[in-house]
């Protein structure tokens, strides 16, 4: 008799390819939309062209996200539109319960006929966008989603701009293993974002043969005090979490005289901590770009006037993504069938770098790590960082 | 007559070639050319699509729309109770119930539906099951009541629903980064069914379980369990898991939008065409278009497989009314399919002409 495991194994061993490698190796996959191109009559009856937001109304990352729309829409209407017709753009919430988004994606596509969509600031956010975007056809582009799996749901419409997830947690533990950092406590936001985050440390841990020393979970605004005894034990801490629960974190360590190196993912930057002037310690973070460059003038004044901020990635890549999209229409036409053609096919120039997209619709755009010392960022140089 | 039961049993095991294609458009009677789904009742046919949901009686179409009291015009999913020939409609915003002529609207703000947006709805007996962002709702039709299961009563991974079924006494739900839920209604137990490997980047094996954990739809008939993602199929019979894909099968693409089993074949609605296998055989026979898988324009064909090997190619005279295919089901030894730009009725034999036809 053969038990289930055992069972399982030798059926597994049977089915292990000659070659060694995986059955399929579903990154090479290449999705292109083979639904017919006069499907989606191109939004019209309007006498703009709409481009579509999904995000939050009640946060400090809704507000960015809008301003960073309207800059660039602004932009293109100064310059004249799509052929003399303006760009608009149209909101709608995601807040409230998990599923919301779907039922505003539907709005946006079915009621407010807009053209494309930018929206889904987080990887829950952005699947349950991507749910309805595979039944409704309209592009939409992710800003600051790094969740991985986004591009492995293989919806041809979806497309996903930040650095994902998985390269931030190797670029973080891979440094942790070069400085040696032995004693490193992992504290991840108790959310879908921070145990997402958990598995793609855990996995490169593993990959690199590097011991993540604890991990915890925590709650925003949670007292530092059931963290403390833990974070006094450890060489280094890693948080990954929103910015708000993030920097009250490193606050509160740093005031209970923690003085190792706080690694960060970079959903944990926030505008507050990336223009802090305080002394938080040594912070290395797995940035979507160099934090320590400047941006347009313009471009800064037009942020800092919308949300009283200098511009932070969600800002930044939501300006890439509507100029992407605008550039997509400029050269396309606003068919939501040729602006994802454009989009999956262009090389697209942006603030933080170029975007190519890949088959399953995500850029290759890697973290960089940048250091946080005496009120400054700077990037780390690579002869530093193997 | 050992040789003639081996060559009846071969013939069962092949799955039939349909020559005979007729499509409807907004030109025949529907709301849209965008079909997201088909459900047969006896003569009746019904569509969700993205601009109404249609039913073809006698020959004849008629639209139901918002202002008839449908939830919401774009209807994504489709079921009719075979006991009460009650018709449930899942919608981008709400279930709705057709009975004796008129509408009732379930919303999460006025009922237990777990969210607005149902991709999914399935007859469990006097229940009927829904397949939302988040979560599965059951709705005890005679009780007036909702469950709903959630990843914190039952081992949903994810919470996003996108299709549900049920037969032979357990329901199957597809989940969005879930795998497969399967609940036996009799215990009121859950078990699920994951991608053993747990790399969304690989699939490490072909046949040690699901292809991938964001599933798109599944289908149960015959003890045989299908489960449609975005890079493939993949079946279960109890014993053994099997994997299918593209490069070593007839499947017309990996990109399967939906599947339906009948006996122990299944249909895959797939960007590139329908595919229909037969599980013990893996026989195929896939309809697509000859030449540019888009080009659905035509001509059209029928392509045999066995395994992987092309056997045949049958030319023909019509095809479906686009290659991209959102759903399917059955009537009779007929098949209707709903596409991106129609949909399509293939029969094995019968009149050429479409008119005189009926449904």
């Amino acid at each position: 008799m053969i038990s289930g495991p055992l069972f399982l194994s030798v059926l597994m061993a049977i089915n292990v390819p000659a070659s060694g490698q995986p059955y399929r190796d579903l990154s090479l996959s290449d999705t292109r939309f083979l639904g017919p191109s006069d499907s989606d009559v191109a939004p019209d009856g309007h006498e703009t062209i709409r481009i579509g937001v999904l995000g939050p109304a009640r946060s400090a990352a809704g507000d960015r996200l809008q301003a960073a729309v309207e800059i660039a829409i602004e932009e293109a209407n100064r310059r004249g539109g799509c052929k003399g017709r303006p760009y608009e753009m149209v909101f709608r919430s995601d807040d409230g319960l998990w599923g919301t988004g779907a039922k505003q994606l539907a709005a946006l596509a079915l009621e407010d006929s807009v053209s494309a969509i930018v929206g889904g600031l987080n990887g829950g956010d952005a699947h349950v966008a991507e749910l309805a975007t595979a039944k409704l056809w309209v592009p939409l582009i992710t800003p600051t989603a790094s969740d991985m799996t986004i591009d492995y749901a293989n919806v041809p419409w979806v497309f996903r701009i930040f650095p994902r997830d998985d390269l931030q947690a190797r670029s973080l533990i891979d440094y942790g293993g070069e400085r040696g950092l032995r004693r490193l406590l992992v504290l991840i936001e108790g959310n879908r974002e921070g145990r997402t985050g958990r598995r793609r440390l855990e996995q490169a841990a593993d990959r690199a043969g590097f011991g993540l020393w604890g991990i915890e979970e925590y709650e925003a605004h949670e007292m530092y005090e059931t963290k403390s005894a833990a974070v006094r034990d450890a060489d280094a801490l890693l948080i990954w979490g929103e910015p708000t629960g993030a920097l009250e974190l490193i606050r509160s360590a740093r005031a209970d005289s923690f003085d190792g190196p706080v690694l960060l993912a970079a959903n944990t930057l926030g505008p507050e901590l990336i223009s802090a002037r305080e002394s938080l310690g040594e912070l290395i973070v797995a940035a979507p770009y160099d934090l320590g460059r400047r941006w347009p003038t313009e471009l800064e004044r037009a942020f800092r006037s919308r949300t009283g901020s200098p511009p932070d990635p969600v800002g930044i890549f939501t300006y890439d993504a509507t100029r992407m999209i605008i550039e997509a229409i400029d050269s396309a036409g606003p068919s939501r069938t040729a602006i994802r053609s454009a989009l999956a096919e262009g090389v697209h120039s942006g603030l933080a770098g170029t975007y190519r997209f890949d088959g399953l619709g995500g850029a290759s755009m890697a973290p960089v790590l940048c250091t946080h010392r005496k009120g400054r960022w700077s990037r780390i140089p690579t002869s530093k960082v193997r | 007559m050992i040789s003639v039961w081996i060559v009846a049993a071969a013939l069962a095991a092949t799955p039939p070639v349909y020559h005979l294609w007729e499509s409807f458009h907004t030109t025949d009677g529907l709301p849209s050319e965008k079909a997201f789904c088909v459900a047969v009742d006896r003569d009746r046919v019904w569509v969700g699509t993205d601009r109404g949901l249609a039913c073809r009686e006698e020959g004849v179409w008629r639209t139901y729309r918002e202002a008839e009291g449908l939830a919401h015009n774009a209807v994504l999913s489709v079921a009719v109770d075979p006991a009460t020939r009650e018709l449930w409609a899942g919608t981008m915003g709400g279930l709705s119930r057709l009975s004796a002529g008129r509408f009732t609207t379930f919303t999460q703000f006025d009922s237990g539906l777990p969210n607005d947006v149902v991709f999914g709805v399935a007859i469990e007996n006097q229940n009927v099951w829904v397949a939302t962002t988040v979560g599965q709702g059951r709705y005890m039709v005679r009780e007036g009541r909702w469950q709903v299961y959630t990843p914190e009563n039952s081992p949903q991974h994810e919470p996003w629903g996108y299709a549900v079924d049920y037969a032979d006494g357990k329901v199957w739900a597809a989940l969005w980064g879930g795998g497969v839920l399967e609940f036996d209604p009799a215990t009121e137990k859950w078990k699920d069914h994951i991608d053993p490997d747990r790399e969304m980047e690989i699939d490490l094996f072909r046949d040690d379980g699901l292809i991938h954990m964001i599933t798109t739809a599944v289908s149960y008939r015959a003890g045989i369990l299908w489960a449609a993602t975005y890079f493939g199929l993949s079946s279960y019979d109890g014993y053994r898991w099997r994997g299918y894909m593209d490069h070593d099968t007839g499947l017309a693409s990996n990109f399967i939008n939906s599947v339906k089993a009948k006996g122990r074949q299944a249909w895959l609605c797939t960007d590139k065409g329908l595919s229909v296998v037969d599980y013990g055989s893996n026989r195929w026979v896939t309809y697509a278009p000859r030449d540019d898988p888009s080009n659905y324009m035509g001509p059209w064909v029928a392509r045999n497989y066995s395994e992987g090997e092309l056997l045949n190619t049958v030319a023909l005279e019509a095809g479906l009314a686009n290659n991209f295919v959102l759903g399917v089901d059955f009537h009779g030894e007929d098949v209707w399919v709903a596409t991106a730009k129609g949909v399509s009725r293939g029969r094995l034999g019968g009149a050429k002409s479409r008119k005189g036809i009926s449904p």
